[in-house]
């Protein structure tokens, strides 16, 4: 990993700097791109991520870039970064998507995935009512059309 | 406010394809938005053993139904787990069908053979699929019909626990890119030569026969894991330059120490192997050498210490136990 002291100005989009090391920054793989293409401002507009939600994605980057670099114990560490990423995770259904947006458009993959894998697990085993009503999913079918999917898809809402 | 429809197509096809494909299918009537994606899941996970005896049916009905509607412009995986109901022609047809998807990865694991007592062959399509990187069998399979024209050039990591192979050699000959090979089962008789091969995991039980042996030649193994306690005639394992992990346990009759000479660039040694002769000395120099763990339950482990404390200049670490 390249490693330097070299600090980098994160902008969000309401224009307040988070000032990070380039190695944390370069866990955005779209910042990483924009350095190795040569962008050498030492301030980078994240312009549709808001305050709360970079603070967040930094505190991720920011741990995981101080595990990588511990040498050795490596079960250890690993171990003290799942349970990192879990209690990171915890956050309410809002929260969540705007993490899983961010991740999306920052490219920082490991917060996507654990993010996605999060969504996925309050998924499972839950009744498609459950989940419209955790989701706030609008349902946009009549009771008739409804009936209709559930009909031709019966051998999925069997126990 | 609908907080998962700020999500993008791709992102809600992405958290579908974490979700069991049962569950996937009943978010089609959430809202018509929904409908459109468990179709394009690119990953098809199947477990059976929740469905009892007589609705066995359903759950093939289900598989047929979600498996040949897919449209996923690659399907990444199929994974199955099956109980004790599965019919070996449904199980045949399902793989064909991920095969002609393009399948990456196929996972399935049955009961063992002895509770179910049918057995499934592979589609004599899977062994050209030139997608397929990753296959993993456990259980019903009967691979006796590998064609000599068997050639899996994407195949990564294949791993096959209590499986019938006739012959494992020439599968393994169609496969120039395999990294990581796992294969337990009883009286295994097998020539591993892949030069590609970085891990291997290999556990022989023995059927109360005696073997005829095996062959182990592949110069890129960084970690192996070997277990067998079959009465072999021989044991051949060709240098390994690049080992840096070994776990070696052979219980019958390992005849002559130059055996050890394929060890000899390891970092990390763990050894249960009793010798037939006794060791000459000075014979090799485990010049990485810095964790060694010795098994003393086996005749001659005395010798064995003696001598790798000699020939190890690195070592730091040396564990002896007794597990029997």
């Amino acid at each position: 990993m390249s490693e330097s002291n070299k600090k980098i100005s994160l902008i969000s989009s309401e224009g307040e700097a988070f000032e990070v090391s380039e190695a944390v920054a370069r866990e955005f793989e779209i910042v990483a791109h924009m350095l190795e293409d040569g962008c050498s401002g030492s301030s980078i507009p994240i312009t549709t991520v808001d305050s709360n939600i970079l603070g967040k994605v930094i505190e991720y980057c920011t741990k995981h870039v101080e595990v990588g670099n511990v040498e050795g114990n490596s079960e250890k560490a690993e171990k003290d970064l799942e349970e990192f990423d879990k209690r990171f995770i915890a956050v309410e259904m809002n929260t969540l998507f705007s993490l899983i947006l961010a991740a999306n458009y920052l490219n920082v993959k490991g917060l996507l995935n654990i993010g996605c894998q999060k969504v996925a697990d309050t998924i499972k085993d839950m009744k498609p009512e459950e989940v419209r009503s955790i989701f706030n999913i609008e349902n946009d079918y009549t009771p008739a059309e409804e009936e209709v999917v559930r009909k031709e898809n019966e051998w999925a809402f069997q126990p | 406010m609908d907080m998962i429809s700020q999500l993008s197509d791709d992102l809600l096809i992405r958290i579908l394809s974490l979700v069991p494909t049962k569950h996937v299918m009943a978010t089609c009537c959430l809202s018509k938005r929904w409908l459109l994606f468990w179709s394009l899941v690119p990953k098809l996970e199947y477990d059976d053993s929740s469905y009892s005896d007589e609705n066995y049916a359903t759950f093939t009905k289900f598989v047929y139904g979600s498996l040949m509607s897919n449209k996923a412009p690659v399907l990444e995986s199929l994974t199955l787990t099956l109980g004790p109901n599965f019919q070996a022609i449904d199980v045949g047809i399902w793989i064909e069908t991920a095969v002609c998807h393009r399948v990456h990865a196929i996972i399935v694991n049955t009961l063992p053979y002895e509770e179910k007592g049918t057995m499934i062959s592979l589609p004599s399509s899977i062994y050209t699929c030139e997608t397929l990187e990753t296959l993993e069998l456990s259980g019903c399979f009967c691979l006796n019909d590998i064609p000599f024209s068997v050639c899996l050039p994407s195949l990564k990591t294949l791993e096959i626990i209590n499986v019938e192979v006739s012959s494992l050699t020439r599968l393994l000959s169609g496969c120039p890119n395999l990294d990581h090979l796992v294969v337990h089962r009883e009286d295994i008789d097998v020539d591993i030569v892949v030069p590609s091969l970085r891990k291997l995991n290999m556990v022989n039980y023995t059927g109360g026969q005696k073997g005829s042996g095996f062959v182990i030649d592949a110069r890129s193994l960084v970690s192996l894991y070997i277990k067998d306690d079959v009465f072999n005639d021989y044991h051949r394992i060709e240098y390994m330059p690049k080992l840096e992990e070994a776990y070696v346990d052979i219980t019958c009759g390992v005849r002559d120490h130059k055996f050890l000479k394929a060890f000899t660039c390891a970092r990390a040694l763990s050894l249960c192997l009793s010798f037939l002769e006794v060791l000459s000395p000075r014979s090799m120099i485990f010049h990485n050498l810095v964790y060694l763990t010795l098994n003393t339950c086996v005749h001659g482990w005395w010798d064995l210490v003696t001598h790798m404390l000699q020939d190890s200049p690195k070592l730091r670490f040396l564990k002896l136990h007794d597990v029997r």
